[in-house]
């Protein structure tokens, strides 16, 4: 039975806004943040969050935080940022992890606080190292190791390392597939961009897309206000603005070699591995105004929605496709009272998929339960400045980047709203609306 | 920033005694601002007959200085203040100056002299007195270029021109008093700095200048290319005086930008100053941020060196546009924004090859010199105003702009100044500070110097 | 309570390789001239008796076929616990076909109630449903679990006797054209290593010589390891949510052989549509697995119940 959400627009509720946001130059992996952590890279994003508004030892209400791939050590990751950067040592601060959609959770978490009168302030983000990612001990070195520490006895010590195995000291380094398919996600999104016989052509051009509008929005200065240099990059490491359609063309595929159809996933219009970091400063209006610091958008309203893609029943990446009817519903809304949209390219058929979707009227009546069609976007409202594709995607950082960069644009255009859709690992996905003030 | 090793070497005991046999040049540990120490390393000796001297004096003890009227033997003075303000004719000059030559011998380490006089632009009437009374007056910057290249042990002096018949203890004298003595004007040698009548707009001189800590308290600053050097070093300053600062740099610069804003509590802004709207973004953030933008320093600037024969378009037109294009668009935008405080203060940094040239680099010393032709032009036009446009030109400072300059040749420069070293970018910082401050409006149109007194440009 | 002490070999696992050893012997006995094995089934099965629950042997297995600790049993462990008598039962001297060389064909089972480790059960077994085939003679092996009187679950397997014709086998099926498998779109990958079999011996107790290496297996006359049937439908109940909490009904038949190491592509589908909206409503699901590339499937399968 699906859950409804009928309670009503939450009239005692104060406004939240985005005040701004920060993040460091998305780096390839093992490139230019190969030996940095992601205690570095948060810490790094919430200091040029801090230079930019001027918050030198300023205490926040909470910072929040997260990291997809962390190293145990890391458990307390986002307080421990706090505690390296210019902020006030006394901002608390908690860690979240949503997998891709880590980001922006934290996003709805802290504004939901700052809604119901909780804190004044918050800094929401994420970081990610695909470079610096945690490398465990084998299964079996895990269990010689717990049980020799529980061993009372020097005997007992030494029978539990005698069942040690040379196998079992191979490290066991976290990959990106799905724990219950044992397919990455690249396979997973490979299965749905053939099951919604999406081109290659497509893909390419979409990507293409991407490239150009993340070129221009640089050329233009839009992001002087959302990116913050950091170890010599000043802009995202993975951005070709140089490339066409003709060299993407070129690529080999690399996800979807194994079915039956012909494989269109390249390279060129999936994400590849990235390091970063991404963090928004979020408040109350009173906040804002009292120190005279910008409000560029309201968040409006956001909601989860998770498949099983375990049963072969959906993609794992196409949650979004079942949170978006349901937040439209709730808030009156539909495709048309949008001037943004924000949908994260963890591949290129991801957003094709997601869109192939709402727009079939089948899948939208039986599998949404919807009376027809959720609707088709206006293209040329989406991604304009830009997304996963050239940016890159440190997972947990997306929602940062995104939330960051749509409520920029929404304040350079000075009214609409705009509408985040992002996908995460375990068949989740989180979408949100923002206004422009 | 490269170090002077040597300076660190021959001030070791051993090393020193060395370079005074063979000969070498032996530079000083400068004598540097520290806030709360005292102003100058012992006793003010102020010397001269006339009226300017006993305001001087007066002034120097309201501040609490140990003050002398005369020298004594075997006395030290941390500075030797000389009042010529009453100077008729070249004559009048032997006697104070040669009191102040055998008062010398008793000036400390990191000691000062300064010098207060009148300018020979304000003479009083034509004919052959007016004449003798501006060569004489003139007189006297040969006469201290000159004690300032004699003087060693890190000494330094610097002279005040009082325009018209601005009094010795005008806020400006007063103000500028003070920076050649404290160890703010360490790098500063060998220069004049001219005080001029304040406007209608002046401050009214009620009571005597009194020099305080936090003298920029409550002012906005906007510092452009401040990630690194000269323009860290004035968010330093200016937030160390109390001002809240707007650190600009471009978007390249912006990790280290941060790094600059957060250790010191400025707002960092990042921005291409040649861009069409960077004086609206900048007066525009000031405005919805602080409410006002009382200083503004044009710091950022670019070098792109080659011998004329081998200049490119792109390299003499980024230079320009940079260093002088973008201040004079941006000056346009202050002069007009009501934002830009009624007492603003406009502070650009020229350089000496702007003033004297430099082998290789054209373009540089083309858009530096422009600078000091748009300093001295807007002055004009902000007399009496209320608003101030002030210059510094600094000399070879230690930063990474000079740390690219070959091993020797970078040697030979540093040692070619009357302090036998480089400055530092604090140095320069300092006398930007000095020149933002003060709501008085009777320092215009300076350009202030800031090179040990080197011989290129002196 | 005092919890029963873990042995490296418990009764039924002695019993096992007990059986294996029979089977051999037997084997080697059905070469000698003049012996005849008996053509039809025995009449009985083997009566009822008690099985043992080892905790700390069931949390090796859970962990083995990747599915959660929880209070119910996996149901293909429930068949692990009726199989050594299974075993003993086809390695009795009165059992028509030779255990040694027989091939595990299927498996189709039905439970009716969630099982725990502390429950009392018992099992009893038998063979029916003995008939020729072209390749040679298959057998089912039914085996009843039963928890205070009543049955908790049962199943059936398959196994054939390739080449042991107990009567002329039947005429060949004419071949229907347009009948080609094709590879559905997959939803999981699994990776076998070679060492899965050996592993899922130790937790299992089958201890099977064409599972655990290159060289038994050779003994055997293949050419090396393959993995359990009973591990593929272990990991297949164990994706689609295997342990039951109440009733289920799950089948599998076995295509061809997996050799270890293996990269096995496997598709899961509802059999019944689901319903709107994002709860999983499907009451089955079919399974499949198989190699990239290949033209027949390892194994299908189907489970229809509450997972």
């Amino acid at each position: 039975m699906r859950e409804k959400h009928e309670a009503p627009p939450t009239p005692n509720l104060r406004h939240a806004v985005v005040i701004g946001g920060n993040r460091i130059p998305f780096a390839r992996a093992g490139g230019a943040y190969a030996n940095v952590s992601n205690k570095d890279m948060l810490t790094a994003a919430l200091d040029g969050l801090v230079a930019r508004f001027g918050l030198q030892g300023e205490q926040i209400g909470e910072v929040a935080a997260g990291a997809v791939l962390k190293h145990s050590r890391d458990f307390n990751l986002t307080r421990e940022a706090v505690l390296g950067s210019a902020l006030s040592a006394q901002t608390p601060a908690y860690d979240l992890q949503q997998a891709c959609a880590t980001g922006l959770e934290t996003v709805i978490g802290l504004a939901n606080k700052i809604r119901l009168g909780q804190i004044e302030s918050g800094i929401a983000g994420g970081v990610d190292s695909a470079s610096d990612a945690p490398i465990a001990v084998s299964e079996g070195l895990r269990r010689v190791l717990l049980e020799a520490a529980r061993a009372k006895t020097t005997r007992a010590k030494a029978a539990a390392f005698a069942r040690l195995r040379p196998k079992d000291l191979r490290p066991s380094a976290p990959g990106t597939a799905e724990a219950r398919t044992g397919l990455s996600m690249g396979e997973h999104q490979a299965i749905t961009t053939a099951e919604w016989k999406v081109s290659r052509e497509a893909q390419d051009a979409l990507a293409l897309a991407s490239h150009r509008n993340l070129a221009a929005a640089y050329e233009r200065g839009f992001f002087s206000d959302l990116v913050t240099g950091y170890r010599g990059l000043t802009r995202d490491g993975t951005l070709r603005p140089e490339t066409t359609l003709e060299k993407l063309a070129t690529l080999p595929p690399v996800f979807g070699k194994n079915l039956a159809l012909p494989a269109t996933m390249t390279a060129g219009n999936s994400t590849p591995l990235t390091d970063g970091a991404a963090v928004v400063l979020l408040g109350s209006e009173e906040f804002a105004r009292s120190r005279n610091l910008p409000i560029l958008a309201t968040i409006v309203d956001a909601q989860a929605a998770a498949v099983d893609f375990v049963h072969g029943r959906d993609g794992l990446l196409m949650a979004p496709v079942y949170a978006m009817p349901q937040l439209l519903e709730r808030n009156g809304l539909t495709f048309d009272d949008f001037d943004f949209f924000e949908i994260h390219e963890a591949f290129a058929g991801t957003v094709l998929s997601t869109l192939a979707a709402w727009e079939d009227e089948d899948f939208c009546k039986t599998r949404l339960g919807l009376t027809g069609a959720l609707g088709a976007i206006d293209r040329r409202k989406l991604n304009v400045n830009g997304s996963s594709l050239a940016a890159g995607h440190p997972f947990a950082a997306t929602g940062g980047r995104i939330v960051a960069s749509l409520a920029a644009a929404l304040a350079e255009k000075g009214s609409g709203r705009g509408l985040v859709s992002v996908c995460a690992a375990g068949g989740q996905g989180v979408v949100a609306i923002l206004e422009a003030r | 920033m490269s170090a002077d090793y040597y300076l660190s070497l021959v001030n070791t005991p051993f090393a020193n005694r060395i370079a005074k046999q063979i000969g070498l040049p032996r530079p000083a540990e400068l004598r540097r601002y520290q806030a709360g120490g005292p102003l100058v390393p012992g006793p003010i000796l102020v010397m001269g007959e006339g009226s300017g001297a006993d305001l001087l004096a007066a002034a120097l003890l309201r501040w609490g200085q140990d003050v002398r009227r005369h020298p004594a033997t075997g006395q030290s003075h941390g500075a030797v203040v000389v009042a010529l303000d009453t100077i008729e004719t070249p004559a009048d000059l032997a006697e104070p100056l040669l009191e102040l030559g055998a008062a010398l011998r008793g000036l400390a380490p990191g000691g000062r002299v300064v010098t207060i006089s009148r300018s020979p632009a304000g003479v009083s009437g034509a004919g052959v007195s007016g004449i003798a009374q501006a060569s004489a007056r003139h007189a006297v910057f040969g006469a201290v270029r000159s004690l300032a290249r004699e003087l060693r042990g890190g000494a330094t002096a610097n002279g005040i021109v009082l325009h018209g018949d601005v009094p010795a203890d005008a806020p400006g004298a007063l103000r500028t008093l003070e920076f050649f003595l404290s160890g703010k004007s360490a790098y500063v040698d060998g220069q004049f700095v001219d005080v001029q009548a304040p406007g209608a707009l002046g401050a009214s001189l009620e009571c005597i200048w009194t020099p305080a800590e936090h003298s920029l308290a409550g002012k906005v600053a906007v510092v452009t290319g401040a990630a690194r050097g000269i323009g860290a070093a004035t968010v330093n300053v200016l937030r160390r005086e109390g001002a809240t600062v707007i650190a600009v740099d471009v978007p390249a610069a912006s990790g280290l930008l941060a790094e600059v804003a957060n250790r010191k509590g400025a707002t960092a802004l990042q921005l291409d100053i040649t861009a069409e709207d960077a004086g609206a973004r900048i007066t525009s953030l000031a405005a919805k941020r602080f409410g006002a933008l009382d200083i503004f320093v044009h710091n950022a600037g670019i070098t792109r060196d080659k011998l004329f024969v081998n200049m490119t378009a792109d390299r003499w037109r980024s230079v320009m546009a940079v260093n002088l294009e973008a201040q004079l668009a941006i000056n346009q935008v202050l002069v007009e924004s009501e934002t830009f405080a009624q007492d603003g203060r406009i502070i650009c940094v020229a350089s000496t090859s702007g003033i004297a040239g430099n082998k290789g680099q054209g373009n540089y010393a083309a858009s530096k010199a422009g600078v000091i032709g748009m300093v001295e032009s807007t002055a004009r036009q902000l007399a009496g105003s209320g608003r101030t446009i002030n210059a510094v030109a600094p000399g070879f400072i230690e930063t990474e702009m000079t740390a690219n300059i070959p091993l020797l040749t970078r040697e030979v420069a540093r040692r070619l100044s009357s302090l036998q070293q480089g400055g530092l970018p604090g140095d320069v910082a300092e006398t930007i500070g000095f020149l933002a401050a003060g709501n008085d409006a009777e320092i215009n149109g300076q350009v202030v110097r800031v090179c040990g007194q080197h011989l290129v440009g002196a | 309570m005092k919890r029963p002490r873990a042995a490296p070999f418990d009764g039924a696992e002695q019993r096992l390789a007990a059986s294996y050893r029979r089977a051999l012997t037997q084997s080697l006995v059905a070469r000698l001239p003049g012996h005849e094995r008996p053509r039809t089934l025995p009449d009985r099965g083997l009566p009822a008796e008690p099985v043992r629950i080892d905790p700390r042997k069931l949390e090796a297995f859970q962990r083995g076929i990747g599915a959660p600790i929880r209070n119910a049993l996996p149901s293909s462990y429930l068949h692990t616990l009726a199989f050594p008598q299974a075993m003993a039962l086809m390695a009795r001297p009165d059992f028509p076909l030779p255990t040694v060389g027989m091939v595990h064909i299927g498996t189709v089972a039905e439970q009716w109630d969630g099982v725990q480790a502390s429950d009392e059960l018992a099992v009893e077994s038998c063979a029916e449903n003995l008939s020729v085939r072209r390749t040679g003679t298959q057998v089912d092996v039914q085996s009843t679990l039963t928890r205070r009187g009543s049955t908790v679950w049962a199943g059936t397997s398959t196994y054939l006797a390739p080449g042991v014709f107990l009567a002329s086998p039947p005429e060949p099926e004419q071949q229907r054209p347009g009948q080609r498998w094709e590879a559905p779109l997959p939803t999981a990958r699994w990776h076998l290593d070679r060492g899965v079999g050996r592993r899922y011996a130790r937790v299992s107790g089958d201890w099977n010589p064409i599972h655990l290496g290159r060289l038994p297996a050779k003994l055997l006359g293949i050419k090396g390891p393959i993995a359990h049937g009973m591990y593929l439908a272990g990991r297949m109940l164990g994706h689609v949510g295997d342990p039951p909490a109440g009733p289920l009904r799950w089948g599998i038949s076995f295509h061809t052989p997996v050799r270890l190491p293996a990269t096995l592509e496997i598709t899961v589908r509802p059999i019944s549509p689901y319903a709107v909206g994002t709860a999983t409503t499907a009451l089955g699901w079919e399974v499949q697995g198989w190699t990239a590339g290949s033209s027949r499937p390892h194994f299908s399968g189907w489970i229809d119940g509450e997972p």
